[in-house]
């Protein structure tokens, strides 16, 4: 049986993927390497994992000005998250995967504002299917 | 959301693919946040052309903009560069970033980029009114413009601000709409000896300021009317830096809080808290990782120096010579450099082995590839990521404190 969770969504696209949860903020410029997709703030929960083609829970973005065009190198070099799942997404993160959209023609589906509370409900590990499209992810 | 004709026959494609790819991402983005309208900016600051921010895929969509014939079409400064625009070779960067942001300063430049280079456009060239939308990046530009002057924009950044400037608008989101911009949180300053603090002392107290904070708008209460813009703007990109602050009030002083009432609207604060003299000491402690031993770099300009800075620091060079076992890089813009030229200042300070860092600074240059071991910086925001951006321990002093350590190569106690 799956769980079906509506969200708000941000940027269209379905993707699959390995669930990487966290309560921690995570801000990508600085944090993450874009080159090779690996977390390298060792502050972070994440610190050592490798975000790519995983489905991305955590509560909102933080710091600096530069999330969304990490965003954007990682999913050229094939690196990029398969899709972000946050309780509130601000536009500095969603302006990488509106700009995959735009000037690589590719999906990077955001939701956010989730009607359950995901972090209870999904696991590392989980698989969980996002929807941009018609907002809601699915534990699968 | 609704757009006007204009803007209609600009996604169509009427004006142009810059324009119609420009006006498509703005509209994606206006219907993810439920705008219900653009409005039109009158001034942009970018941050996508600096080259350790947008890497190579920011290159990528530089130059298919250029291709496509972009021109923007309001007045657009660019923020500081990730390479020195003048004597880059004394600095002993990677070739291959300086090729980079060159080739990112050649497609802004063809844009219409204003091409000073620099993260104070407020100061002298880019210059907002109060009331008026614009789209700008970098956080302490945000914060200046938003607060100070009381124009109005949220935090642009990763081709946002860039497409704006293309075509002159923005979607109506945030801090865009009057009611999203009253304050939320009551910041009182307590028991600070506020007529004696310094520009480092200023930078401290944003520090505190943006940890309590955490993303809200602060109100804040206890600075006096007199306080210079030098000392806001030391501030305000403190409190960017450990708070995410895009917007902050000083009751009495900025222009969206004459009075508590107008401060904070119909509503009352979420929230109160009194930041006293521990929790500046308490900043002082959290900025500096070092407080004593040798030193390898010191930089001074974050934000970039003004004239009345470089002259401060002339005045204390004046006939000294920085001790050979220290770098000290000076960050200025192009405008404010030619000024310091004119003025004899670059004669005096590049005579005592200062280098000076024109448009440009040491935490959006590859600083790192340096190896330097020990920063020492009168800016509380390069304290904050001297040691993740440049891999290096820091100690946070003021000019005076700086200049005291490139002369003797370590930090007097």
């Amino acid at each position: 049986m799956s769980v079906r969770i509506r969200c708000r969504r941000l940027t269209s696209g379905v993707a699959l993927g390995e669930a990487l949860v966290s309560k921690q903020p995570f801000g990508f410029w600085g944090e993450l390497d874009p080159y090779t997709g690996m977390v390298v703030d060792v502050h972070h929960e994440w610190y050592g994992r490798c975000i790519a083609g995983k489905v991305l829970i955590f509560p909102y973005g933080r710091g600096s000005t530069g999330s969304g065009g990490v965003i954007v190198e990682a999913y050229r070099r094939g690196k990029a998250p398969a899709a972000i799942v946050n309780l509130k997404t601000d536009f500095i993160l969603l302006s990488g995967p509106l700009s995959i959209e735009v000037f690589y023609g590719g999906r990077l589906p955001v939701v956010d504002k989730p009607e359950r509370d995901i972090f209870t409900l999904v696991r590392d590990g989980c698989r969980v299917r996002v929807d941009g499209d018609r907002g809601f992810i699915e534990i699968l | 959301m609704y757009l006007t004709r204009e803007e209609e026959r600009i996604l169509d494609g009427e004006v142009g693919e810059a324009a119609r790819r420009a006006m498509e991402l703005l509209v994606k983005l206006g219907d993810a946040y439920g705008a219900e309208r653009m409005v039109e900016v009158s001034s942009c600051h970018l941050v996508s052309c600096v080259y350790n921010v947008v890497y190579d895929s920011g290159l990528e969509i530089a130059d298919m903009f250029y291709r496509m014939g972009a021109r923007f079409t309001v007045p657009t400064s660019l923020c500081t560069a990730s390479i020195p625009l003048e004597d880059a070779e004394k600095f002993l960067f990677p070739d291959e970033w300086v090729e980079k942001q060159l080739k990112l300063c050649m497609l802004y430049r063809a844009m219409g980029g204003l091409d000073n280079w620099t993260c104070i456009p407020y100061w002298n060239m880019n210059v907002p009114r109060y009331g008026e939308h614009i789209a700008w990046g970098e956080s302490n530009c945000v914060s200046y413009a938003n607060s100070v002057i009381g124009a109005r924009t949220n935090r642009y950044a990763s081709y946002i601000e860039l497409c704006a400037a293309i075509v002159g608008r923005i979607p109506m989101i945030e801090l865009h709409i009057p009611e999203n911009r009253r304050g939320d949180i009551l910041v009182r300053v307590k028991g600070l000896d506020i007529s004696s603090m310094t520009i480092k002392d200023y930078g401290a107290l944003g520090y505190a300021i943006g940890l309590v904070s955490a993303g809200g708008i602060p109100v804040i209460d206890g600075i006096p009317e007199g306080v210079s813009k030098r000392m806001l703007r030391a501030m305000g990109a403190a409190a960017a830096s450990s708070g995410s602050v895009a917007l902050y009030h000083i009751l009495g002083v900025t222009p969206e809080a004459r009075s508590l009432e107008e401060a904070f609207g119909d509503d009352k604060p979420e929230d109160r808290v009194e930041i006293c003299v521990e929790d500046v000491r308490k900043a002082y402690r959290e900025l500096s990782t070092i407080e004593d031993g040798s030193v390898d770099l010191v930089f001074l300009g974050c934000p970039h120096y003004s004239i009345d800075q470089i002259g401060m620091a002339a005045y204390l060079l004046r006939g000294r010579r920085i001790h050979p076992g220290v770098e000290v890089w000076l960050a200025t813009d192009n405008l404010t450099y030619t000024l310091a030229c004119r003025m004899g200042y670059r004669d005096i300070i590049e005579g005592a082995g200062v280098k000076f860092m024109v448009g440009s600074c040491a935490m959006n240059a590859p600083t790192y590839t340096r190896g330097f071991k020990a920063m020492a910086t009168d800016s509380a925001k390069t304290a904050h990521y001297a040691p993740m951006q440049a891999k290096t321990d820091v100690f946070y002093g003021s000019l005076e404190e700086c200049i005291r350590v490139a002369l003797e190569g370590r930090i007097a106690r």
